[in-house]
C-alpha cells in the first residue's frame, strides 16, 4: 500500500467519522428537544390551550343544534361550555395522551356534574323554567356532544407522542450519544496533532449545525408539517403540528450555535497552518537572506584578497 | 487557490451543504408519502364499506343470520357518511348493528339499527335531520331508501323499539343516562319510512 492510498484512505475514514457525528448529534439533539416538548405535560396542554376557542365554539356549534331539536335553551348550553370546561377536559386528554388511551367521556360524571351544575346555576339566574329532568337530560346530551367533538381514538392514535414515550426512545439518546463518543475517540486516535483532529471535529459540528438549520427550513418551505394529520382530531392535530414547529424552530436555533462552533474550530486550524505556512516561508526567506549575506560577504572578503595574495605571488616569482 | 484555504472550504462548506442537499432532497422524496398515509384512514372507512372484513351470508330472512354476519351497507348522503349494518352486534366503531327483532324490508317489516355510544368515525351520524335520505342496501338483495321524519330524544331502550311500530326505519343512538344508578343508555332515535327501493 503506497504512502499517498493510505493517507487518502485515512481522510476518508475521518471524514466518514465526523459525518456519523454529525448525524449522531443531530439525532441526539433532536430526540431530546422533542421529548422536553412531548414529554411536558405542562406544554402539551399550553398547546391544547391555544385552542380554547375553537374547541368552545365546536363543541356550542353541536349543543346549538341539540337546543334547536330538544328546545332546551340554547343560551344554557352555550354559557354551560366556557374556558372552565375545556380546561378540565384538556387536562384529561393530557392525560390520555400520555398513557396512550383513547378519550372516552360519554360516561364521565365529573363533565356531566359540571355541566349539570352550571346549567342549573343559568336556569336559576335566569328564570328558566326547567325541570330536573329536563336539566338531566340536557346535561347528558352535552357530555355525548363533548364526547362526539373531543372524545374518541385520536389521544391513542398519536404516534409521536406513542414514540416519544415509548423505550425506543432511551435508545433513541444513547446510541447517538455512545456513537459521538466513539467518533470522538476514533479520530483523536487515528489522527496525529491537535489541529488535524480539529479539522474532523469543525466538520462534523458545522454539518450537523447545517442539516439542523435547513433541513426544518425545507420542511416549513414544504409545509409538510402543516398539512401531516397527526390524528383524526383537529384540535388534538393542530397542537401537536405547534408542538412539532416549535421543536423544529428550537433545532434550527441550535444547529446556529453549532455552525458557529464548527466554523471557529476550523477558521483556527485554518489560521493556525497559514501561520505556519508564513512563518516557515518567512524563516526559508531570513534564511536565503543570511546566506546570501554570507555568500556576499565571502565574496567581498575574496575581492579584497585577490590583489595582494596577487603581490605576494608576484614577489615570489623568481624573473631571473 | 491554497490547498489550506480550499481544505477549510470543503470542510467548513462543501461537505456539510452536499450532505444537507442529500438529506433535504431525501426528505422531499420520502415525506410525501408519510404525509399521505397520515391522512385519517376512518373518513375514508366511512365512506366505502369493505365488505370482505366481514362474514358474508346470502340470506332471505334475517333470521338466518347469526351475530356478527353482515346484514347491510348504510348511507347517509347529506351527511356524507356510510358504514356496515352487523346483525345483533357490531363488532368494531366503524359498524352499527341490526337488532334481531328487525324484519325485512321486502316483507313489509320495520328495520331497527342500534348506534353505539362513543365518539369515532360514524359521530356525525347524530348531526342527522328530518329530510335526510338514508340508504340500505342489503347484501345480495336490494337497496331500500329511507327518508328521516323525526329526532326524539330522551327515549328508553324499550321505547325506542316500540317506535318501529309506527315506522319503517329506527335508529337508536345511545347516550349515558347519569341519573341511573345502574348506568344505563337513553337513547336518540331517528325514525323513517320508506321511500324507494332499487
Amino acid at each position: 500500500m503506497s504512502l499517498r492510498f493510505k493517507h487518502n484512505l485515512m481522510k476518508l475514514l475521518n471524514e466518514f467519522l465526523a459525518i456519523v457525528m454529525a448525524v449522531s448529534i443531530i439525532m441526539l439533539t433532536g430526540s431530546l428537544v422533542f421529548l422536553s416538548c412531548v414529554q411536558n405535560d405542562g406544554f402539551v396542554k399550553k398547546s391544547l390551550e391555544a385552542y380554547t376557542a375553537e374547541t368552545i365554539e365546536l363543541v356550542n356549534t353541536r349543543l346549538e343544534e341539540i337546543a334547536d331539536d330538544t328546545g332546551f335553551s340554547a343560551e344554557a348550553y352555550k354559557n354551560s361550555f366556557n374556558e372552565k370546561a375545556v380546561d378540565m377536559i384538556f387536562t384529561k386528554v393530557v392525560s390520555n395522551i400520555n398513557f396512550t388511551y383513547s378519550s372516552e367521556f360519554s360516561a364521565d360524571s365529573e363533565i356531566y356534574n359540571y355541566f349539570k351544575s352550571e346549567i342549573t346555576k343559568y336556569c336559576y339566574e335566569n328564570n328558566i323554567d326547567a325541570s330536573e329532568q329536563e336539566i338531566a337530560t340536557a346535561s347528558s346530551l352535552a357530555v355525548d356532544a363533548v364526547n362526539e367533538v373531543l372524545g374518541g381514538s385520536s389521544t391513542a392514535d398519536i404516534k409521536l407522542a406513542e414514540f416519544l414515550r415509548s423505550k425506543k426512545m432511551v435508545y433513541l439518546v444513547v446510541a447517538p450519544l455512545i456513537l459521538i463518543i466513539a467518533c470522538f475517540i476514533l479520530i483523536d486516535f487515528i489522527n496525529d496533532g491537535k489541529h488535524r483532529r480539529l479539522n474532523y471535529y469543525g466538520m462534523g459540528l458545522t454539518t450537523a449545525g447545517m442539516i439542523m438549520l435547513v433541513t426544518p427550513l425545507v420542511l416549513f418551505a414544504k409545509k409538510y408539517i402543516v398539512n401531516f394529520s397527526f390524528c383524526e382530531n383537529e384540535i388534538y392535530s393542530s397542537a401537536f403540528t405547534d408542538i412539532t414547529l416549535f421543536a423544529l424552530k428550537i433545532c434550527m436555533t441550535l444547529g446556529i450555535p453549532l455552525i458557529v462552533a464548527g466554523f471557529v474550530l476550523l477558521y483556527r486550524n485554518y489560521h493556525y497552518f497559514q501561520t505556519k505556512k508564513k512563518n516557515q516561508r518567512e524563516m526559508i526567506q531570513h534564511n536565503k537572506q543570511i546566506r546570501n549575506e554570507y555568500m556576499q560577504e565571502l565574496e567581498q572578503k575574496k575581492a579584497q584578497n585577490a590583489p595582494q595574495e596577487e603581490e605576494q605571488l608576484v614577489s615570489k616569482i623568481d624573473f631571473d | 487557490m491554497n490547498r489550506f484555504l480550499f481544505s477549510f472550504l470543503k470542510r467548513f462548506i462543501i461537505i456539510p451543504v452536499l450532505f444537507t442537499a442529500v438529506v433535504s432532497v431525501a426528505m422531499v422524496a420520502i415525506l410525501p408519502s408519510v404525509i399521505n398515509s397520515s391522512a385519517p384512514s376512518a373518513s375514508e372507512g366511512n365512506r366505502n364499506v369493505d365488505i370482505s372484513l366481514y362474514n358474508l351470508v346470502e340470506y332471505e330472512s334475517f333470521d338466518v343470520l347469526e351475530q356478527g354476519d353482515y346484514v347491510a351497507e348504510v348511507k347517509l348522503k347529506d351527511i356524507d357518511m356510510c358504514c356496515a349494518l352487523c346483525y345483533a352486534s357490531a363488532d368494531n366503531s366503524k359498524d352499527v348493528a341490526l337488532i334481531k327483532n328487525s324484519v325485512e324490508p321486502w316483507n313489509n317489516g320495520s328495520i331497527i339499527i342500534e348506534g353505539f355510544e362513543s365518539s369515532g368515525p360514524l359521530k356525525d351520524i347524530r348531526r342527522a335531520k328530518p329530510g335526510n335520505e338514508i340508504e340500505i342496501d342489503f347484501y345480495k338483495n336490494k337497496a331500500y331508501t329511507y327518508t328521516i321524519k323525526s329526532v326524539d330524544y330522551d327515549k328508553t331502550y324499550e321505547q325506542a323499539m316500540n317506535q318501529a311500530e309506527s315506522s319503517d326505519l329506527v335508529l337508536a343512538i345511545p347516550y349515558n343516562d347519569f341519573e341511573n344508578p345502574d348506568n344505563s343508555k337513553l337513547y336518540i332515535t331517528y325514525t323513517a319510512d320508506l321511500g324507494g327501493v332499487n
